[in-house]
């Protein structure tokens, strides 16, 4: 048996993951603990998870778009939150002695802890951010990043000759993604793509499943839950895409209400605050997914086959719908851009296969429009179920846990 | 580095239409971006749509007009501050001058 300290940000698309990973973990008979924010982290692990707080704080973790957002991201959260959490870290790895601990990418100060105390650590990369160095071609930029993980490190205390990036684990990077979606580059023999760990996010309990049609094509809507302060223009722009596509398509659409124009939904549309994405998936009752190219609504649509329509904010976002796009398994539009038409065109070709006629039926004009080729055009859904099986193929939790194991079993 | 200059608040449509194409925009898009229009901040563009604008500048412009190169050189703060202005000034070569077309 081991013990493994699970040192996560407050952030839900970063917790949900580990879930499925501690369950596996304790299903072969180790312990696990969270390290955070308890008021984040309970809810959504519920009571029975062990949580080792680190105390509270609000912190301004997403916001805005392109290179402000990774501005704020760094000032506004990842900075500031490690140090604000290095002592409560230090205390909690003196008192739980983890065998390993994994470590977010998004909270350095569990790397800079676990090296002082001499303790095995892995990286999580839940998202594709510094997987695949999307700024690589802005060394300025990645330098910038570097320097401010230095200067944690140097304020930490931990000597300058001994500095470890403590975003990359040299012993183990688990990544919840697979090659089809990080580009070509080889990895380093330490990492392991394990594709997305599927673990289910608290729903909201009404859902009214009675309402959806199965003579129809349902497109799920979901921009996220922390998108909430730049989404509402492109929600009216999507409601009015989602009308376009006429009676057979019927839209399920997850956001804050405040955020939709409610006059203008369709009448037929589901709309709630909370989806139970994983469960519709996995019933097969989704038939396109739009998103913000978050890691995981992506890995969750890709490995249920559906195809995407991806319109990116910010971070790894755009990264991520470029290589979505790239693999066919959806199209790309522009957050701040896309109109009503254009979306719904991307729509049209994403949910009709070749040759199956089904476009017939989607609204007036379905070939028209910016993303529409000839009649016999790309077969999204094929290339989405190929990527997908690439995903799952990665091996998800079971993978992941024998990974933590082989490294536990080294630091003994 | 071009020793032309911009004096009026308009840009030069053959960057307007690579902005446009590379930002995927809507028809009239084009009619807000001005010199002083930041890449980032006001215009929207993510590293994907930079790159394709990259690849379309050189593709149509030449070789040499290196947005890249040109953003590769630059820090965060930088970056986030360049605009339509400095491509224009930085990168585009001269406008020909012809008796109909005075220098802006």
């Amino acid at each position: 048996m081991s013990r493994f300290l699970l040192v996560v940000p407050p952030l839900a698309g970063h917790i949900h993951p580990t879930v499925g990973l501690a369950r596996e973990l304790t299903a072969r008979g180790h312990q696990v603990a969270w390290t955070g924010s308890e008021a984040v982290l309970r809810p959504l692990l519920g009571p029975d998870a062990t949580v080792l707080p680190t105390g509270s704080r609000i912190f301004r973790a997403q916001s805005g778009h392109g290179l402000g957002a990774l501005r704020t991201l760094w000032e506004g959260f990842i900075v500031p939150y490690a140090r604000f959490t290095a002592k409560a870290l230090d205390r909690v790895v003196t008192e739980y002695r983890p065998d390993v601990l994994l470590v977010d990418q998004h909270t350095p100060a569990g790397a800079l802890t676990a090296h002082r105390h001499g303790l095995s650590w892995a990286s999580l990369a839940p998202g594709a951010m510094e997987i695949g160095r999307p700024f690589r071609a802005l060394p300025k930029v990645e330098s910038w990043m570097t320097d401010q993980l230095t200067a944690l490190w140097l304020r930490a205390g931990l000597p300058p000759r001994e500095y470890l990036d403590p975003r990359f684990s040299p012993e183990l990077v688990l990544a919840l993604t697979a090659p089809a979606l990080t580009g070509a580059e080889p990895f380093p023999e330490q990492y392991a793509l394990v594709g997305p760990i599927l673990t289910e996010r608290p729903a909201d309990p009404s859902f009214p499943w009675e309402r959806l049609d199965p003579a129809r094509r349902r497109v799920l809507l979901t921009m996220g839950t922390l998108a909430a302060d730049v989404s509402a223009d492109f929600h009216a722009r999507a409601v009015r895409a989602l009308a376009l596509l006429g009676d057979h398509v019927q839209a399920v659409i997850a956001a804050p209400t405040q955020s939709l124009p409610l006059a203008e939904l369709p009448s037929d549309a589901v709309a709630v605050e909370r989806a139970p994405v994983l469960e519709l998936m996995s019933r097969g009752l989704l038939d396109a997914v739009v998103c913000h190219g978050g890691m995981n609504t992506v890995g969750e649509a890709l490995s249920h086959s559906i195809p995407l329509v991806v319109a990116p904010i910010r971070h790894d976002q755009p990264f991520v719908a470029a290589q979505v796009q790239a693999a066919g398994a959806g199209l790309r539009v522009p957050f701040a851009r896309v109109t009503p038409p254009g979306l719904a065109a991307a729509l049209r070709a994403v949910l009709a296969g070749p040759g199956d006629g089904l476009g017939d039926g989607l609204g007036d004009g379905f070939r028209d429009g910016p993303c529409d080729g000839p009649a016999e055009g790309p077969d999204y859904r094929a290339a989405a179920a190929r990527v997908g099986a690439g995903l799952r193929s990665g091996g998800g939790a079971p993978v992941a846990a024998d990974r933590l194991e082989a490294l536990a079993g080294r630091a003994r | 580095m071009n020793d032309h200059t911009l004096t009026a608040a308009r840009v030069r449509p053959e960057l307007l239409a690579l902005l446009a194409e590379a930002a995927d925009a809507p028809p009239g898009w084009t009619d807000r971006v001005t010199p002083d229009s930041r890449l980032d901040a006001d215009l929207l563009l993510d590293e994907g749509e930079l790159g394709l604008l990259d690849r379309l500048l050189r593709e149509r412009l030449g070789r040499s007009v290196d947005l890249a190169g040109l953003r590769a050189g630059l820090d965060l703060d930088a970056l986030e501050a360049l605009t339509v202005g400095d491509l224009e000034r930085d990168l585009l070569p001269p406008e020909p001058t012809s008796p109909n077309r005075g220098r802006r």
